[in-house]
């Protein structure tokens, strides 16, 4: 048995927001002004073509008090109430007063579960009383879900008057829930009928299988994009031998062109992934993400500072000296580690200024061409790193209710790079160092940087 | 219609690259598409699951990997030619024979199978991978290869976007596209190579079926022929068994040497016949020790190079995606049918504008206010004295608001305020409400719609819009919009 909700209520109460949220879809019409939403529109969610289960979107009631009045003019005691419901919706099929109670009630007495939303962050009215009384009379089983949509807190007072008519009463945030929420809700709705446990529970599993499968692939995206920016290269025809400064700046400036374009692809792919590929146009406009890669407030808010630049470089640098040491059976005293440390730290204080190599090549066919890259930089990657965990975090959490612009908050981004924990640090920064060097990564590093990458995206 | 089967190189250069294209076409879309295809190749191996979709979704006509594989051909033939060539003219040089002195066997040999094989095991230096210590050996053997060469070709001719211009060029290329450009490299210098070897051994059995050659052995060097005789059955080992006529004895090699003072050549017939004797053992040296190193490393060179192509394709990570959407279970969530356009919004309502003196009703709509708070309200904000005042909507039923309205219902011009939770969606009861009391209190007295704020905050912008449209829309001219907000 397939289970079905309608989600109803008074008019924008945020009923649209609910179902973009659960449905993931930036297809649902969502606006501050009441009315948007005009008619009944299913959403289901199917695995493998079977629909585990659907939310209707509906308008809000219009008229709840005039039908109501109707409804307690056919009272035929409290066992007709659904059929009398049934006979209204008849009565009342081609009048254009009631086309929104039709809309939403067709569902319910179609047999879809109810979901009541009211917005909680306003107070409590009588008004709501009418509604409600009619929902209770079409004998459905229902929950009412608080929405908050402003400011204001005013949700025990709703709570009790829910109560009075639905068994469940939740709170719960459209616009802010992160996907936790969202998963623990629709197992919630297993509550409303024993009978839909089992197809909500494996339709939370599937939903739970399918957000890992993205955060997999958005870090494969992730790791796809640190290899292209750090192994890139460009080359510019020399006339002669010696590297001219004019060949040289027009080389860095498609260097850096090119690593832009290149995280721009990769933003895009990581919204698209989470199905936010309406985002596409507000992010340029998102002032910290469109900064120049490789701008000095960039650098110093998501790459590593100078310190821990130099502990990571000197702790790979330990790590290299240490296997000497092994292999020495310790008769080298730790030198070896010793001695990596400190070459590690102070070589990677040293490259930090340093941009891109350059070099002058000669060609098998004659002429010569003026090489640049890649990005010698140390702090690059993790300046790269932070950024995109930054945004794939902000988008993977982003809610599909939430329609304004993706905004990065630097605060919080600013101490990504430190959320890594040590350990992996060290290899992923070993992994950087491969690219750096021109030595490039087979499959089995890029899968364990995409690892890396997506265990990072999990480190709140 | 699938289309006609590519090869595993046009492949690899075309798939990722439509990917890349593809990142427009919606994921919702891509998922769908190529979970449909991934579902009828699930037992499949990835290279052919990727393979098989390409079929069904890769474009019809010239595509940019199969104006590579042109060239690639084309600068592969052009290879062999310059093989075949070169093996010509080298081995016509080593057993150049006008009479006057005899084939120097040794010339032959440092020719046709020293030479080549120091430059195979200089080939050899360039299979491991990049080893630190012989790094800069390893770039000076893969920029002085005829693969090389054959790269820069390529090059020039292709014209291609730089990332795949790298993988035909040793130096620039890494990790997977390096692995490809080595074996690309090694499999063009080999072809040369083993080209080179077939026309040397052909020419060598041409010169020895269509013209008489004598051999002789020459060198400044004390050399004695028991000597020499031993080395040539060490170099011989290889084909002793299988062809012991191609092993020189002693006899021939003592009878073999000559020296050119005093004149080697106008050998008789029978020594000439005698000396003709080493022909067996030069060719299958060339055989041996040119030939079959160089076929076996075309072999290995022609494997490595199909598989370093597959990791092309397959390492790539916009296919791996590929294959992880292939694999995906189908998980949809979008609407059942398509998103109807709103209609467009009303536009914004009449407002009153400056104070209206005097006195007013007044009806509180859906408990919006008390009943004092409105009197003050709408002395200070619209100048009006609330003379009555009403109640509707809210908890109450649709006959208790028409016993409000009737208590409201003289027929003079003072004007109605109805006071309405700004914070409340305008509900179309609303307006059958306005509706009645237009009914009740004549044409000509105004009706002022006052949204009042959830204290203690003010009217909001978005409130404020809602409610005008909502008035806008109602079919009485005399209906204003009054929120006290200045």
């Amino acid at each position: 048995m397939t289970p079905r909700f309608a989600i109803v209520g008074h008019p924008n109460k945020g009923k649209s927001s609910i179902v973009a949220t659960l449905a993931e879809s930036d297809d649902v019409a969502i606006s501050p002004h009441p009315g948007t939403t005009t008619r009944a529109r299913a959403y289901p969610l199917r695995l493998e073509g079977e629909t585990l289960y659907e939310l209707v979107d509906t308008p809000g009631f219009q008229r709840a008090r005039e039908m109501l009045a109707w409804l307690e003019a056919h009272d035929r005691g409290a066992g007709a109430r659904a059929q009398v419901v049934r006979e209204f919706l008849t009565a009342h099929a081609d009048d254009p007063r009631f086309h929104d109670e039709r809309e939403l009630l067709t569902p319910i007495v179609e047999g879809a579960g109810i979901l009541y939303v009211v917005d909680g962050s306003h107070p409590y009215g009588s008004q709501y009383e009418a509604e409600m009384e009619i929902l209770r009379w079409t004998g459905r089983p229902r929950m009412a879900l608080i929405n908050m949509i402003g400011p204001g807190d005013h949700v025990e007072e709703w709570r009790a008057a829910l109560s009075q008519y639905f068994s469940i009463v939740r709170v719960f945030d459209a616009v802010r829930a992160d996907f936790a929420k969202r998963i623990e809700l629709l197992r919630a709705f297993g509550a409303i009928d024993e009978r839909w446990a089992e197809h909500l529970n494996r339709a939370a599993d599937a939903l739970v299988a399918d957000r890992e499968r993205r955060k997999r692939a958005a870090a494969n995206e992730i790791a796809a994009m640190l290899v292209d920016v750090l192994s890139a290269t460009v080359t510019e025809p020399l006339p002669d031998p010696q590297a001219d400064a004019e060949a040289l700046e027009r080389a860095r400036g498609r260097l850096r062109d090119l690593v832009r374009r290149r995280e721009q692809r990769e933003r895009r792919a990581v919204q698209e992934l989470y199905r936010h590929g309406g985002l596409e146009a507000r992010e340029t406009e998102a002032a910290h993400l469109a900064e120049d890669v490789f701008s000095q407030r960039s650098f110093s808010v998501f790459g590593l500072s100078g310190t821990q630049l130099a502990l990571t470089g000197a702790a790979s640098g330990a790590l290299a000296g240490g296997v000497i040491d092994a292999a020495l059976g310790g008769a080298s005293l730790l030198l070896g580690a010793g001695i990596g440390a400190a070459i590690g730290a102070v070589g990677a204080l040293a490259g930090a200024g340093r941009l891109a190599k350059v070099q002058v090549l000669g060609q098998p066919l004659g002429g010569y061409v003026l090489r640049v890259g890649p990005l010698a930089d140390p702090n690059l990657p993790w300046v790269l790193l932070g950024r995109a965990l930054a945004h794939v975090r902000l988008v993977a959490e982003r809610n599909h209710a939430r329609r304004e612009e993706l905004v990065l908050d630097t605060q919080t981004a600013s101490h990504l790079a430190d959320t890594i924990e040590p350990a992996r640090r060290r290899r992923l920064d070993a992994l950087f160092r491969r690219l750096r060097d021109e030595r490039g990564l087979d499959a089995a590093e890029r899968a364990e940087l995409a690892e890396l990458i997506a265990t990072a995206i999990d480190t709140p | 219609m699938p289309r006609p089967p590519s090869t595993l190189f046009e492949d690899a250069i075309d798939v990722p690259a439509w990917l890349e294209s593809d990142r427009a076409t919606p994921y919702a879309e891509r998922v769908r598409r190529d979970r449909l295809i991934g579902r009828e190749t699930a037992d499949r191996r990835p290279l052919e699951r990727v393979r098989r979709w390409w079929r069904a979704v890769g474009p019809d006509g010239d595509t940019a990997g199969a104006r590579l594989a042109r060239i690639r051909g084309f600068v592969t033939l052009a290879m062999v030619l310059l093989g075949f060539a070169a093996g010509v003219a080298v081995a016509l040089a080593a057993f150049r024979y006008d009479g006057s002195e005899p084939v120097n066997v040794v010339r032959v040999l440092a020719l046709l199978v020293a030479l080549p094989l120091l430059l195979l095991l200089l080939s050899l230096l360039l299979l491991p991978g990049r080893v630190p210590g012989l790094r800069g050996l390893q770039d000076a053997l893969a920029g002085l290869s005829p693969g090389a060469l054959a790269g820069a070709v390529f090059r020039r001719l292709a014209h291609a976007p730089p990332d795949l211009e790298r993988l035909f060029d040793f130096h620039a290329a890494r990790a997977t596209a390096g692995r490809f450009a080595k074996w690309q490299l090694l499999y063009w210098s080999q072809t040369s190579a083993v080209a080179f070897n077939l026309a040397a051994l052909a020419t060598a059995v041409l010169l020895v079926t269509f013209t008489d050659l004598a051999f002789g052995w020459s060198t400044t060097l004390s050399a004695d022929p028991a000597i020499v005789a031993h080395l040539v059955r060490v170099i011989a080992w290889p084909w002793h068994a299988l062809v012991p006529n191609a092993v020189p004895d002693l006899a021939l090699v003592e009878r073999s040497q000559f020296f050119r003072l005093g004149g080697a050549g106008a050998f008789d017939p029978e020594t000439s016949r005698a000396l003709g004797g080493w022909w067996p053992f030069t060719v299958m040296a060339i055989v041996t020790y040119g030939l079959l190193p160089r076929l076996v490393l075309l072999a290995l060179s022609a494997a490595r190079l199909r598989a370093a192509t597959r990791a092309l394709l397959l390492d790539d990570p916009r296919v791996a995606a590929l294959l992880d959407r292939m694999a995906a279970p189908a998980l949809e969530s979008g609407p059942a049918e398509p998103e109807e356009r709103p209609e467009p919004r009303a536009p914004a309502a009449r407002r009153r504008v400056g104070r209206i003196e005097g006195s007013a009703r007044a009806v509180i709509w859906s408990n919006s206010i008390g009943e004092e708070a409105a009197r003050e309200y709408a002395r200070r904000h619209l100048g009006l004295e609330v003379t009555d005042v009403a109640s509707a909507g809210g908890g109450r039923t649709v006959h208790e608001d028409e016993v409000a309205l009737e208590r409201l219902a003289a027929r003079d011009e003072k004007p109605l305020l109805v006071f309405t939770p700004a914070w409340e969606p305008p509900l179309l009861e609303f307006a059958d409400f306005v509706a009645a009391a237009r009914r009740r209190i004549g044409e000509s007295a105004s009706i002022i719609v006052v949204p009042v704020p959830e204290t203690p905050r003010a009217v909001t912008d978005v409130e404020r819009d809602t409610w005008s449209r909502a008035v806008a829309r109602l079919p009485d001219s005399r209906v204003y919009l009054e929120t006290g907000a200045a």
